[in-house]
């Protein structure tokens, strides 16, 4: 079976490595991208099948983490998001791009990283057998 | 593996990782600098001299050769020649385009002398 791949958004290179080998011990594979300009050419120019998406609500590009969001969702409506960080920061920072706020606290908790990637790929496994 | 360019550090990582090597990977040379002042157990860097709006791969070196000496160095450039004051046979040289099997024999190359 091929390994499910995640993609890792994360400015801070010792948080996105931690986050990124603990998902590879746990047999993922893991792109990671320091902001969301390298986000945008994987998805639209890598060929590669992703199926997560992991992005810091803080990251940074010519685009910020909730236009990339929005952007994956009218690109790549398969692509399960998960957003990650301070509730707080992220809310100013959301304003009136998006209505969903992060998933997940950062920095990172690996063990409910896991956890939500996993619980979100069977939730789309099971909408998939469901259609 | 240090490259500013998202999918050239992706394909060579792919290729280092099917090679057998643990890769730690880092998009600029600040990044490279903050893993290995983390405490990253790193044998041989490899670089591409070009990387963005920071430092570039020669002053990554620089810094290396200061700050952990221990690390080899391979760096690669498609245009950019060795400064004298690194081209002193401790760092190995690529031109780009390179094949992946000269980038593997030259980083096995590397760790075989650190």
């Amino acid at each position: 079976m091929t390994a499910e791949t995640v993609l890792v958004i994360d400015a801070e290179v010792l948080v996105r490595h931690e986050i990124a080998e603990y998902l590879r011990g746990c047999g993922y594979r893991v792109i990671e991208a320091s902001d969301t300009d390298e986000a945008m050419t994987v998805i639209e120019h890598s060929g590669l099948v992703l199926d997560v998406v992991l992005c810091d609500a803080q990251a940074v590009g010519t685009v910020n983490a909730f236009a990339l969001v929005r952007e994956v969702r009218e690109r790549a409506p398969d692509l399960e998001v998960v957003l990650a960080g301070n509730v707080e920061k992220a809310a100013k920072a959301a304003g009136t791009l998006c209505d969903e706020g992060p998933h997940l606290a950062r920095p990172y908790d690996p063990v409910l990283v896991l956890d939500r990637i996993r619980r979100r790929l069977a939730a789309r496994d099971r909408a998939r057998d469901e259609g | 593996m240090v490259e500013d360019e998202v999918l050239v550090r992706l394909d060579i990582v792919q290729s280092l990782d099917e090679a057998g090597f643990a890769v730690i990977e880092a998009a600029s040379a600040e990044e490279a600098i903050a893993l290995l002042d983390a405490g990253h157990d790193v044998d041989v860097l490899f670089s591409d001299v070009r990387l963005g709006a920071g430092l570039d791969g020669f002053a990554l070196a620089r810094h290396l050769r200061r700050s952990h000496p221990r690390v080899a160095i391979v760096m690669t450039s498609g245009t950019a020649a060795l400064p004298n004051d690194l081209d002193d046979g401790r760092l190995a040289f690529l031109t780009k385009p390179y094949r992946v099997e000269a980038v593997l024999s030259h980083l096995a190359a590397a760790v075989a002398r650190s």
